[in-house]
């Protein structure tokens, strides 16, 4: 007869043994050296134990130099992880299997953490006009990243495949959050310097953007991303939606097989296909057009391509949250005798609001976000933006210059990621509080 | 226009009906259907499910065609006017013939604007004069007293019966003559229902109630005439009480006395 109960406590496994001694090893790994820092020509070789007790990196002679410190995350991280290994080997010790294997999962994830904090040692020593630095990782740090990883499956494996299954769940959606925070944290770290150096609000509102003269206010380059944007989204948005409605409300299955294909393909195009075609058909275009008061090169070729790019998003986003609106409203409007073209805007778009806003927020994404296409056409010249002038992006000033750029330059870009990354997420928040706020009216 | 009815009054026919057939592609779903729903009064069309009761009531506001690949063949007239004829305005037909579907469907807005919507596509802008329309209709569709203090409030908040009863004032606001109620109380509980059932006996006052039901006892309880529908075809119609007490067809009395459908 098989036990309804199961039987307490932890047997020994050959899995628990293999985790506790590889766990055992990893904390070892803290006493190995992990990490080779060179200065230009002086190489530091670290182990764990350095890396979290050491003050930091001398560097020049024994009479005039500088202190490098350590970041503080990267001795957090190091130190953690070692503590985490030991964390999870006493945990199976004491029979604890469950905790154990978070513990080893941080300890595998920690090498992670140091891989970012020591990039961000990077721009500490390009303060100190030492470019030539790099990082070289030992052995001893990837065994830390495997033991961890491993040793997690161990511990939980000893609790049946079902905890298994579910740390694997978890995991997974951990990767995905902590890769968004390291994003965050790195952006912040390599970003904020720069921009305490120069001063906040010179940096975003000088007018004047010329690294060699040193001067670095992003206004204009602002001010063209913000104008870029809203011009893609006035053109894009009604566009996008008014076709999706078409596609959904009023053309037959025979034209709707044709088209949906062909709007999601103008998703799949590269960007730089875009910028291709503008090179060579819209920028002409503007040319002819206005003949003395534009190269062609402008905002306005911009902004033709750019709602050209958001438009599929727009199209594919609306499409499907006008199709999950419920058939019983149509005909509830219909049957009132309110007309087709009624019912789409009266009822079917109001219903899909909050769908329709999360593509354009995509949309707004991509625009902000785009930089190969527009490169191509916007003639990128840091001036104030004019409709038929040429401009410089926020994206783009980051694409040109990152190549040559050095010292505080080089920060300077660093920043610009920054703030549009802040810029996305207050476009992202503001359009969901708008959503939640004018749906709570419909339910 | 006029017809002789069985006890030998003079009725006035609303909605005529004569050798209607449709086509749901090559489905043949009803068979020559003749009927004649008398003004003024609530009629119930019973009979299993499948036999075209609800196909039937949505060929009187054509909202068959929104069904693609439907073809309908024979007249139904309004009022003496045929409903398929070239020259129909459907949003005019729609608005005098409502209708009330199965499970209740409130718009995603305020109890209000539910009511208010069909006046105002209609044409309504004055405020005042949709805040007449939506108390007076709500009042009509005995709700009035329970969501009064709550016009502004999402419908969707509604129990599932003020729901129902929210889509009848919606139904009124625009002020049809005749009501299609396509089994308005199948999704509802008894109390529910039973309000829903006293609504019809004084919406007969006014308008034309066609009522689909699968409830025997509600159809005896609320209908004046009865129309029993088998597969597609109408077996026999008369008066509730006749019909209910006397039967004249085999097959009627047989799903009268629950031995089939």
């Amino acid at each position: 007869m098989t036990r309804l109960w199961k039987k307490p406590g932890m047997r020994p496994s050959c899995k628990r043994a293999a985790a506790m001694v590889l766990g055992l090893c990893s904390m070892g790994m803290f006493f190995l050296p992990q990490m080779t820092f060179v200065f230009r020509d002086i190489r530091y070789v670290a182990s764990g134990w350095e890396l979290v007790f050491a003050k930091g990196f001398w560097f020049g002679d024994a009479q005039e130099g500088s202190l490098i410190a350590v970041p503080l995350l990267l001795r957090l991280a190091v130190l953690g992880g070692m503590l985490c290994a030991a964390a999870g080997t006493v945990g199976l010790w004491c029979c604890r299997p469950s905790f154990s294997g978070i513990a080893y999962l941080l300890s595998g994830i920690s090498p992670l953490v140091s891989l970012v904090a020591a990039a961000s040692l990077q721009s500490t020593a390009a303060q100190l006009h030492i470019h030539e630095m790099s990082v070289e990782y030992r052995l001893p740090f990837m065994c830390v990243l495997a033991a961890g990883v491993v040793c997690a499956v161990l511990a939980l494996w000893t609790q049946g495949v079902e905890a298994l299954a579910q740390a694997v769940f978890l995991t997974a959606s951990c990767v995905s959050i902590g890769a968004v925070l390291l994003l965050t944290v790195y952006l912040f770290a390599a970003g904020v310097p720069a921009i305490a150096q120069i001063g906040f609000f010179r940096f975003l509102f000088g007018t004047q953007w010329d690294a060699g003269q040193g001067k670095f206010g992003i206004f204009p380059l602002l001010l063209a991303t913000l104008s870029a944007t809203a011009g893609a989204v006035l053109v894009g948005v009604p566009v996008g939606v008014l076709t999706a409605v078409f596609l959904r409300e009023m053309a037959g299955e025979r034209v709707a097989k044709w088209m949906r294909p062909a709007v999601e393909l103008l998703a799949g195009i590269p960007s730089v296909v875009y910028g291709f075609f503008g090179m060579l058909v819209v920028v002409p275009a503007i040319r002819g057009m206005f003949g003395q008061a534009s190269i062609g090169d402008s905002l306005l070729a911009a902004i033709v391509i750019l709602s050209i790019m958001v438009i599929p998003t727009i199209v594919n986003v609306t499409e499907q949250s006008l199709g999950a609106v419920p058939k019983a409203w149509r005909q509830a409007s219909l049957g009132l005798g309110a007309t087709p073209v009624q019912t789409v805007f009266r009822v079917t778009i109001p219903a899909a609001r909050r769908g329709i806003l999360s593509g354009v927020i995509l949309g707004v994404g991509r625009a902000v976000g785009e930089t190969m296409a527009v490169i191509m056409v916007a003639g990128n010249v840091a001036e104030f933006p004019r409709l038929l002038g040429s401009v410089r992006f926020l994206t783009t000033g980051i694409a040109m210059e990152m190549s040559y750029a050095s010292g505080l330059h080089r920060q300077a870009l660093f920043s610009i990621g920054l703030i549009l990354f802040l810029f996305l997420m207050a476009v992202n928040l503001s359009f969901t509080m708008l959503a939640k706020r004018g749906a709570g009216h419909g339910r | 226009m006029l017809h002789k009815q069985e006890a030998g009054r003079q009725e006035t026919v609303k909605i005529g009906m004569q050798g209607v057939h449709v086509y749901y592609g090559a489905y043949h779903a009803l068979k020559g259907v003749e009927v004649a729903v008398p003004e003024k009064q609530v009629m119930a069309w019973i009979g299993p499910s499948g036999c075209g009761k609800s196909t039937c009531l949505k060929t009187i506001n054509r909202m068959n065609d929104l069904v693609a690949g439907t073809r309908v063949t024979g007249t139904v007239t309004l009022d003496g006017e045929d409903v398929y004829d070239p020259r129909t305005d459907v949003t005019v037909l729609r608005r005098r013939a409502g209708m009330v579907f199965q499970k209740a469907n409130p718009f995603p807005m305020s109890v209000y604007e539910n009511v208010a919507y069909g006046p105002k596509i209609h044409g309504v802008r004055r405020r005042s004069q949709l805040d007449g329309v939506v108390e007076q209709s709500l009042r009509a569709a005995a709700l009035w007293e329970e969501v009064k203090g709550r016009l502004k409030k999402p419908a969707l908040g509604l129990s599932g019966g003020q729901q129902q009863r929210l889509c009848i004032a919606r139904a009124l606001a625009v002020q049809p003559e005749v009501l299609l109620m396509d089994e308005p109380t199948s999704a509802l509980d008894p109390v529910s229902t039973l309000k829903i059932e006293e609504l019809m006996h004084t919406l007969r006052k006014q308008y034309t109630v066609i009522l689909v039901t699968h409830n025997l006892q509600q159809a005896l309880r609320v209908a004046d005439q009865t129309v029993f529908f088998l597969s597609g075809e109408v077996v026999e119609s008369g008066s509730t009480k006749r019909l209910f007490e006397s039967p004249r067809d085999d097959r009627t009395k047989r799903y009268l006395s629950g031995r089939f459908g």
